[in-house]
């Protein structure tokens, strides 16, 4: 036998291999897909009445409880998101407390985070650092020494839209991503007058840079709200949402409606369970949330009976928000 | 179309006037556009209500978006603003707590800086 021949294959070979390693890999993506439609998510309840509370100890003692320790933490570089959306005096439950965010802050840091940065790019205000200083939030952070980047003049960051929920072939994230181990979205607990609801998926249309989509973004809002909810929360992926509920918005959400007394702080890995958790607490049926009942169908956990929950009860800390009649997108939300 | 979408305390949001029945915040940056556009159109009395909502606004703001189209929204609408310089100064002192701005933000407030009255973008740098 020629030696040479030896290692060239046969088209016949060739083909056999082909097959196997289709079939390898077919199998392989069948198993994740099955895996990924078991798995059960766990979801963090705590209960927390005020803003002047000891904030920080109750983020830490979420993260213990779902399995996120200092070895987790450690040497991780943390970029939080929260949500801030415009400034009024008179409604400060618009945007994500300051005193939360502080807290998140300082609870990386002393887990042993190599860097924690806050990063915004308001979607309904062009000027996000106009949010950002009247919101409260320049004043804590630059006491804490915190920096803050407005993600709205980022450059993108373009990944192939792997979901398409959505008409977008690909998705602009911002390149400090690429420099990121773990994205922290942390949204108000709000009602909405397009989404139903907006927590910790919706809350990432603010990592969009607004100098590559426009403003208010209308690109996504032209190709789908939901669908575009959707496909940045399940192509991004964030690594963690810590959801501002101590008060929150209802009615007419999410920038006029009225503050809330929820009194709760949700933590989770998986944001279509700590959203369909959120939407529980507001007694809203979340497989009726257009942009959830999307992420289900990709997998995620937003049934009851797959998510494990820690922490309080929903049952403990269910506080029904008031949705208005006259908004389409808020009507049969609930079962 | 733009004074159409005036707000009534005279200021402007980035469009639509109200939302279920609601009106909206009015924004500098958006007002301060709006004024701009506005300036050569012979609608002085219409807008009065907005250069004070600029007016009373832009003193307390020391972001380079609102601050810039502020200013320049106010010296378009024949207004002098003898403390600009100062207030961009104080705006740039800050820029190192976000990391620096971007240039399309910096470009805005050296127009803001030199903007003259009647002529806010079409004036040529200060002699």
């Amino acid at each position: 036998m020629n030696a040479n021949r030896s290692h060239q294959m046969t088209r016949r070979q060739w083909l056999t291999t082909g097959v196997l390693g289709g079939a390898a890999i077919l199998s392989g993506a069948g198993l994740l897909h099955t895996w990924q439609r078991h798995r059960r998510s766990a979801v963090a309840i705590v209960k927390a009445s005020n803003y002047l509370l000891p904030l920080e100890k109750l983020i830490v003692r979420g993260l213990l409880e779902l399995g996120i320790d200092a070895a987790t933490v450690k040497d991780k570089r943390i970029l939080l998101k929260p949500n801030l959306v415009e400034v009024d005096s008179s409604a400060p439950h618009v945007n994500t407390h300051p005193a939360l965010v502080r807290a998140a802050v300082t609870a990386f840091r002393r887990l042993g985070a190599a860097s924690v940065i806050v990063a915004e790019g308001s979607g309904h205000c062009l000027d996000t650092l106009l949010v950002f200083e009247e919101s409260g939030l320049r004043e804590v952070l630059a006491t804490d020494r915190t920096a803050f980047v407005d993600l709205n003049y980022q450059d993108p960051w373009l990944v192939k839209n792997r979901t398409r929920f959505s008409t977008l072939p690909r998705l602009a994230f911002p390149r400090i991503f690429r420099e990121t181990d773990w994205i922290v979205s942390m949204p108000k607990m709000k009602t909405h007058h397009w989404a139903g609801v907006t927590l910790s998926m919706k809350n990432l249309f603010g990592v969009m840079p607004g100098s590559y989509y426009g403003w208010p973004k209308n690109v996504l809002h032209q190709a789908g709200l939901n669908e575009c909810i959707a496909d940045i929360a399940l192509n991004l992926r964030p690594q963690l949402a810590i959801v501002d509920g101590i008060v929150g918005m209802e009615g007419d959400g999410p920038i006029m409606g009225d503050p809330v007394d929820a009194g709760v702080i949700v933590m989770g890995t998986d944001l279509p369970a700590v959203d369909a958790t959120c939407a529980r607490i507001m007694d809203v049926d979340p497989a009726r949330v257009q942009h959830l009942h999307m992420a289900g169908k990709e997998g995620f956990a937003i049934d009851e009976a797959r998510i494990t929950q820690v922490g309080e009860s929903i049952e403990s800390v269910r506080r029904p928000f008031r949705l208005l009649p006259h908004i389409a997108a808020q009507q049969n939300l609930r079962s | 179309m733009i004074l159409n979408r005036q707000l009534s305390g005279g200021g402007w949001n980035f469009g639509n006037t109200t939302v279920y029945g609601l009106e909206l915040r009015p924004m500098p940056h958006s007002t301060g556009m709006a004024l701009t556009a506005l300036s050569r159109a012979g609608e002085a009395f219409a807008l009065s209500n907005s250069v004070r909502y600029l007016d009373q606004s832009i003193r307390r703001i020391r972001t380079p978006l609102s601050l810039g189209w502020g200013i320049i929204g106010l010296t378009a609408s024949d207004e002098l603003v003898e403390e600009a310089p100062v207030w961009i100064d104080e705006c740039l002192e800050r820029e190192a707590e976000v990391g620096g701005y971007d240039m399309v933000l910096l470009c805005l407030l050296q127009c803001a800086l030199h903007a003259k009255q009647g002529h806010p973008l079409l004036s040529g740098p200060a002699a």
